[in-house]
């Protein structure tokens, strides 16, 4: 059967490359670059065979015309990312094979397990699968399953849904009659704020919500459940910013994981607004 | 009111730079293609940020829109920006 070997959290942060190429890269952007790597290398000791990707569209693929709550992509090929995420902020593009028949599998055995997901066969992936992708696996030579969550266009589904889906998407991996090591990584933000009057914060001071942030990362660290259900209400997670809800892919992580404390788990102070790294290892992960 | 026709005429100026050029070169055309109010034309054509923020634009759409069609420094933009939604606080943006 397939094993679920290791999920990640990171974030996606648009404004990296552009901080990167800056005369002075801001510390904690260098520091970002370190958890990158470990990310990366800790990946890599996980031996995966296929990577599933989940993130939120950032209304470019999918818009309020015919909105997925959760959605599959089963083409042979996942191309990223948009011209204008290239053009304004430096995303680079990151082209990879999908591993369809696990993508189809996904899709099939989930309605015996509670999970109507869609599909698409013509898809793009923006920043949230790109930037990550590109950090974490830049030689694009393992196929990947993305999954996109909708976590910008209200109606949303509420924490309990992540969580739900991505324990079912364990369930379905774990039954499957093949020895593939599967890893997951899943791309989203603390509190974040865009386009809202508190959003000129992380501009003037590095960061919107340290205690949010710190706070959810602490949860998940510990493993408590319930407590993450219920500060990741919609309505308290955005209290800490307008567009925090881009958390919840965290939620799915916890649940993928079975509830289990993260083997690491940390909000990083950045200078560009706080940056994600979660891991949970639960299998066997050769130390790099 | 029509949030949806607001979200879809800045997201065609968001991803497009035809788009974009179509709508700084003769606004009222660009946006006679999408389903909106006399005045949601108005704010969009005048670029009235607080206006097109109270009524429930999508800030992930309206901010990055603004960016586009604002050719004012990027810093200068924000505290404008901010000074004209901070006003009406947390609108709800659903559709």
């Amino acid at each position: 059967m397939a094993r679920l070997v290791q999920v990640i959290g990171t974030p996606h942060h648009p404004f990296t490359f552009l901080s990167l190429r800056a005369p002075k890269v801001p510390p904690g952007v260098q520091l970002a670059m370190q958890r990158w790597a470990e990310m990366r290398a800790q990946l890599a000791a996980a031996r995966p065979d296929v990577l599933v990707v989940v993130g939120s569209d950032h209304l470019n693929q999918y818009f309020m015309d015919n909105m997925p709550a959760f959605l599959v992509g089963k083409s042979p090929r996942a191309p990223g990312t948009f011209p204008h995420e290239h053009a304004e902020w430096a995303i680079p593009h990151y082209d990879v094979a999908v591993d369809v028949d696990l993508a189809r599998a996904l899709i099939e055995r989930g309605f015996c397990h509670g999970l109507d997901l869609a599909y698409s066969d013509e898809f793009v992936m923006d920043h949230a699968f790109s930037l990550p992708l590109h950090f974490l696996w830049p030689e694009a030579d393992i196929p990947i399953v993305p999954v996109f969550a909708n976590t910008m266009a209200p109606p949303l589904p509420p924490p309990e849904r992540f969580y739900q889906v991505g324990e079912a998407l364990t369930q379905i991996l774990e039954a499957l009659p093949s020895d593939k090591r599967v890893c997951a990584i899943l791309s989203g933000h603390l509190s974040l704020e865009v386009g809202g009057p508190r959003m000129i914060k992380v501009f003037d001071e590095g960061v919107l919500d340290w205690e949010f942030d710190a706070r959810m990362a602490d949860i998940l660290g510990t493993g408590d459940v319930e407590t993450l259900l219920r500060e990741s209400a919609v309505s308290r997670l955005l209290e800490a910013g307008n567009v925090t809800t881009g958390f919840m892919t965290f939620v799915l992580a916890a649940g993928l994981a079975g509830g289990r404390p993260a083997s690491h788990a940390e909000a990083l102070s950045t200078g560009i607004g706080s940056m994600p790294f979660f891991r949970w290892d639960l299998g066997t992960v050769e130390t790099p | 009111m029509s949030r949806y026709g607001v979200d879809r005429a800045m997201r065609g100026v968001v991803m497009s730079d035809a788009q974009r050029d179509r709508f700084l070169a003769e606004p009222q055309a660009f946006l006679a293609d999408y389903a909106l109010t006399e005045a949601e034309r108005v704010w969009l054509a005048e670029r009235d940020y607080g206006a097109l923020y109270r009524m429930g634009a999508h800030p992930f759409l309206l901010f990055p829109w603004a960016q586009r069609v604002d050719r004012g420094e990027r810093s200068t933009l924000m505290r404008r920006y901010t000074e004209a939604v901070e006003p009406h606080g947390h609108p709800d943006y659903s559709t």
